[in-house]
């Protein structure tokens, strides 16, 4: 019997939510993330910021307004 | 405004995105010039200002990319040699692992993609960036390259890139929040 993987902490949390945005993330990587965002409001945030930086990345010097 | 006063409107923040890039007035200075030449030469392609400059843009990467591809691995970018050198960075966590201060959520962050002053800022963030963090960052978010190409192009290692765009990001979101959204953290 193997012992379950520790819990991430924000850092390892923030890390990961980065990572995911350019590469999959193994299977056990992604369950803890899930597990800690959904418990902790702080990287919440910053998950939907990154997501939100990339969307505003995608549109500047393009359709950006003038 | 003519076509050729649209044109010229546009070579300002053409250069600006590919001096970033490629880091050589020179080079920058020829991937616009060809862009431009590329508009005028299919006038007709696109209507209305805001299609002709998304149209522009998008020659210009692909432009940029051809340049990056050609230079390769000329183009030297130090890589991290491990994740604690930067005490801003290191600062926002404390030695738990945890928030210093809780990162809030940002209002209507939709919104401000539809004004012009959103993405003056979001420039003047990029700049604060060291020269390394913004080209990754630029080449993954702007240029949208996968990170298996950037490693090999800039022949840094995957781990290597992803702690620059995670470091890059994090300082981005940094300075969007304190010069947008008025928190400091």
């Amino acid at each position: 019997m193997t012992a379950a993987p520790p819990e991430l902490d924000c850092h390892d949390a923030a890390r990961l939510i980065s990572d995911a945005l350019d590469a999959a993330v193994a299977t056990e990587d992604g369950e803890r993330l899930r597990r800690h965002v959904d418990l902790c409001e702080s990287c919440r945030n910053v998950s939907a910021q990154m997501h939100f930086l990339r969307r505003a990345m995608r549109r500047m010097g393009s359709d950006a307004p003038q | 405004m003519s076509l050729h006063a649209e044109i010229a409107a546009l070579h300002q923040p053409l250069l600006r995105y590919a001096r970033m890039q490629l880091r050589n007035d020179g080079l920058a200075e020829d991937v616009v010039s060809e862009t431009l030449l590329a508009l005028l030469e299919k006038p007709d392609a696109f209507e209305g200002r805001s299609a002709y400059r998304t149209y522009a843009t998008g020659i210009l990467k692909f432009k940029v990319i051809d340049v990056l591809r050609k230079r390769g691995r000329e183009v030297h970018v130090e890589p991290f040699d491990g994740e604690s050198i930067d005490d801003a960075f290191d600062a926002l966590f404390a030695a738990d692992g945890h928030w210093q201060e809780a990162p809030p959520a940002w209002q209507e962050p939709e919104r401000s993609l539809e004004q012009r002053q959103f993405f003056e800022m979001l420039q003047v963030c990029i700049d604060r960036l060291s020269p390394k963090l913004a080209r990754i960052f630029m080449m993954r978010e702007w240029l949208e390259r996968e990170v298996a190409d950037i490693c090999t192009e800039l022949d840094i290692t995957a781990n290597n890139c992803h702690v620059m765009l995670f470091r890059a990001r994090m300082q981005l979101r940094g300075c969007v929040s304190l010069h947008w959204y008025g928190d400091t953290q």
